[in-house]
């Protein structure tokens, strides 16, 4: 089967899911890419990986994005690329990053470790830099930093603790008690 | 006539102090700790390797803490691994000694004003004898860095001061 266009594979994901499923695109650059409303990533994600004519077997990578407080939004960008066909594209997926009227909220989006094997450490790392929670993965702990670590670095407004374990974080004097030259 | 003869002279005796004998036998057989934490590693495996030849120093990484006279520290050292190279310190046996091996081991190295997960200096973890500078440093370095802690060994008593 040929590789299909942006444009053709977009038009298949609002017939097959619903006009609502893609909140914004631009399918004009040289990497075409889509904004899935959170709610339909599963159903969008499902469909890309297993119709026979988008057959999106590859997901090559995910990240995470901080927009920043005065945005007050985060991403979760995802680069498929069907090798069978031989066509890419890139979904983008936002959330608030605070919600001064929700106590205790997490960001959150649903995880696709379900669909590609590859996103659960994908997933792992975004969770443990910036703090975003995927609803369904299978084993969402940190993947780069200590367990007992504080906080998600990558946030913009992220302020590092004084000390980790009793060593001084910050570069200067150290400790006055740090075993220094033998 | 041997090779023997001509070291020792005449009635195959010599007379040294025990300082001296031990401190040779020390520094002529520096055994480090074999374990490598970034592109520093890279450098101290190619002066074991036949290229540069460590092995001639008496120099031959173990596999074990217990077996180690030296730890050479060769990389970035994060927080998250802080905690075992300060264990694996602790295994060792004294006397021992710790090369800081790059500017990321001395003093967080590039990492030094962003790198949140980064000890600034495993000198804050543990105690360093020899600073090898450098990012990362060439196997001469190291090996300079290994004849400066041999010098520092050469001056040491494990006797108590009289």
């Amino acid at each position: 089967m040929p590789a299909l266009s942006a444009a053709e594979i977009t038009d298949l994901i609002r017939t097959q899911i619903g006009p609502g499923a893609i909140l914004a695109q631009d399918l004009s650059v040289r990497q075409p890419w889509i904004e899935v409303a959170p709610a339909c990533l599963t159903p969008v994600c499902q469909r890309l990986r297993d119709d026979p004519a988008l057959y999106m077997e590859m997901l090559a990578c995910v990240s995470g994005v901080d927009r920043g407080p005065a945005a007050n939004r985060l991403e979760v960008v995802y680069h498929l690329a069907s090798v069978v066909h031989g066509h890419q594209l890139v979904l983008r997926c936002g959330m608030h990053r605070t919600r001064p009227d929700t106590p205790g909220y997490i960001p959150s989006l649903p995880s696709v470790a379900a669909i590609w094997r590859t996103a659960d450490w994908h997933e792992r790392e975004i969770w443990d830099l910036l703090g975003v929670r995927f609803e369904g993965h299978p084993d969402l702990r940190r993947i780069l930093l200590p367990e007992d670590w504080e906080g998600h670095p990558l946030r913009k407004d992220y302020q590092p603790a004084d000390t980790y374990h009793d060593i001084r974080i910050a570069y200067g004097e150290s400790h006055p008690d740090a075993p220094g030259r033998a | 006539m041997g090779l023997l003869d001509t070291k020792t002279g005449q009635g195959r005796v010599l007379v040294t102090g025990l300082d001296d004998l031990l401190n040779w036998a020390r520094l002529s057989s520096l055994w480090p700790m074999s374990f490598g934490l970034a592109c520093c590693a890279i450098e101290m495996m190619a002066a074991n390797a036949s290229h540069y030849d460590l092995d001639r120093l008496g120099v031959f990484p173990r596999p074990s803490p217990r077996q180690s006279d030296v730890m050479i520290v060769a990389g970035t050292v994060t927080f998250k691994m802080a905690d075992r190279v300060r264990r694996l310190y602790e295994q060792m046996a004294e006397p021992r000694y710790v090369i800081s091996m790059g500017s990321c081991s001395n003093c967080g190295g590039p990492y030094w004003e962003h790198g949140y997960h980064v000890v600034k200096g495993v000198d804050r973890i543990i105690p360093v004898d020899v600073y090898v500078p450098g990012c990362p440093p060439r196997p001469e370095a190291l090996i300079g860095g290994i004849l400066k802690l041999q010098e520092k060994i050469r001056q040491e008593s494990l006797f108590t001061p009289s």
